[in-house]
């Protein structure tokens, strides 16, 4: 059952934050502009919690909760009292009359919550949104600039690789507001912006309790040295040069937003473990095929799969990275009696095998003939 | 008509107070704790025009003090700290009376704090409900006070003027 929480307060916008506060946890919010309606609401709802105002017209906090207190049926009702007022003398008279807390205005929704997690528990509503885990999970990413046509690219880069939702702002205005509105979960904002506004948004960004961790990663052109240097020196998470290589740009977010980027190389196809290299292959995918290698491994051996087949017939080229990535695979798969297999054309094949310590290394033309070889092993068993 | 005397206590007490400080301090932690806005001070002679309608978040001081405390801001402002402190978008606040009473709020926290400040020196005081006016064309004549200080200050071209009169009663 929702715990209810009564917000006794003449203040509509305060009654509103306190409601904004709880939304995502498992209460109900009841809502009363004076002592005279509090009591009332009181009586007929029994909430686990008052959170009451001190200076309201008709009925003020103080004569609520003295009423409050006299009532045998009410008076167990813990209450933390809300004020502008932190004087000695009004903390003194507040404590008198019974309160279980006090918090003084103006205040965090933070310190709100904890002042009244000591007193009843506070359950997360369901539903409500998961964190980011995987490049297949929803996600936002803002984008302050004032160029449509960059806005674009991103949006359409980022679409063409991840389910992610890219929000453009043109102003530093707009952009604070959308800040306000939710939780993005990544920033990236142009240092080219009139009146330093990209510098700015970052500060504002800082400051917020939303948004403090979210990363941040300033764009402009690749020459523009000072201000880089000063991103560098604010604490962005990054920066991001223009022209903008979407295949950075993404590598640079999922790394700052934690996100689980494996499933861009790994698939498991039945019994196989597919290991595939993208056509152009950067010393960061390669690092993100390093980091999870291991891991999933750990995954197959658990999964009672044995067969992993590395897809390099996109691959138009292979340097000693690729390599010492094959050999490095071939080694850790031979350490678990894990079976290893390579496609890839000629050419790559040439290539390879151009390198001493993988010129002994078994390449198959094609997938299906990789597939088969793997099938076939199985049989053999 | 005659008025009684005015302690020296308390006239003391209150030419001593750094009330400037006190209330750049007080609504720079309103503004960056509940709006997530970082105010930047400004001169306060400067000349503030706000664009289109204003409102005005009021609330006085009644006890050994007598005072009145105005928060001037633009209803585009309002507008947008009202967002800020709801968590709704700006444009989605079609409702008026709710930019009166976030403005009304603010001035009571402003005057909460400053009650409590002057109550912790010995001028005991009460504080009032706020009250708020809007429109485009009106000036409000802040009272003789022994104190009178304006304070402006500024969150991206938005400004937030202040006034403060303060006197001790008999």
């Amino acid at each position: 059952m929702a715990l209810k929480i009564l917000s006794v307060d003449d203040s509509k916008t305060i009654r509103m934050i306190i409601a904004k506060t709880f939304k995502a946890f498992d209460c109900d919010v009841i809502e009363a502009s004076n002592g005279v309606e509090g009591l009332t609401a009181a009586s007929k709802y029994k909430p686990q919690l008052i959170i009451l105002d001190l200076t309201m017209p008709v009925m003020d906090g103080v004569e609520m909760l003295t009423k409050l207190k006299g009532d045998p049926a009410m008076k167990g009702i813990p209450v933390i009292m809300l004020t502008a007022e932190a004087g000695k003398d009004n903390v003194l008279k507040i404590a008198k009359l019974g309160v279980r807390d006090y918090l003084v205005k103006p205040f965090k929704e933070d310190a709100l919550l904890e002042k009244v997690s000591r007193i009843v528990q506070l359950q997360p509503r369901t539903g409500g949104k998961t964190a980011v885990k995987t490049l297949e999970d929803p996600a936002s990413v803002l984008v302050l600039e004032d160029k449509p046509a960059i806005v674009q690219q991103i949006t359409d880069g980022l679409n063409a690789m991840t389910p992610w939702n890219v929000i453009g702002k043109t102003t530093l205005l707009e952009a604070i507001e959308e800040v306000s509105l939710g939780t993005p979960d990544a920033v990236i904002v142009s240092l080219t912006l009139a009146d330093d506004a990209g510098f700015n948004f970052f500060q504002e960004l800082r400051m917020r309790g939303n948004t403090r961790s979210v990363p941040v990663f300033g764009m402009c052109i690749k020459t523009d040295g000072d201000k880089l240097h000063r991103a560098e020196q604010m604490g962005f998470s990054g920066v991001v040069t223009k022209p903008i290589d979407m295949d950075v740009l993404l590598s640079k977010l999922v790394k700052a937003m934690n996100v689980d980027t494996s499933s861009r190389y790994y698939t498991l196809e039945e019994d196989i473990l597919l290991l595939s290299l993208p056509a152009k292959i950067s010393n960061q995918n390669v690092n993100e095929i390093e980091h999870y290698l291991q891991p999933k491994i750990d995954e197959m051996v658990n999964a009672g799969v044995n067969k992993l087949l590395m897809d390099l017939t996109r691959c138009s080229k292979v340097d000693t990275t690729i390599v010492k990535l094959i050999l490095a695979t071939t080694k850790r798969c031979h350490d678990v009696n894990i079976l290893f297999r390579i496609a890839g054309n000629s050419t790559v094949s040439g290539e390879i095998k151009s390198f001493a310590e993988a010129a002994e290394l078994q390449i198959d033309p094609s997938i299906d003939e990789a597939k088969a070889f793997l099938h076939a092993q199985k049989s053999d068993a | 008509m005659e008025t009684a005397p005015v302690p020296q206590m308390s006239m003391n007490t209150l030419l001593d107070f750094k009330l400037r400080d006190f209330i750049d301090k007080s609504i720079s932690h309103l503004f960056s704790t509940m709006l997530k806005m970082r105010l930047t001070p400004q001169d306060p002679e400067k000349e503030v025009k706000f664009d289109g309608e204003k409102i005005v978040g009021t609330v006085n001081l009644v006890g050994m003090i007598a005072g009145v405390l105005h928060v001037y801001v633009s209803v585009k402002h309002a507008r947008l700290m009202t967002g800020s402190l709801l968590g709704v978008r700006s444009d989605q606040i079609r409702n008026l009376s709710n930019l009166d009473d976030a403005v009304g709020e603010l001035a009571n926290m402003l005057g909460g704090n400053l009650k409590s400040k002057l109550c912790d020196l010995g001028l005991a005081c009460v504080l009032s409900i706020p009250s708020v006016t809007r429109g485009t064309d009106f000036q409000i004549q802040l009272p003789e006070g022994m104190v009178n200080e304006r304070f402006v200050y500024t969150w991206q071209q938005q400004v937030i003027c202040l006034e403060v009169s303060l006197r001790p009663t008999a």
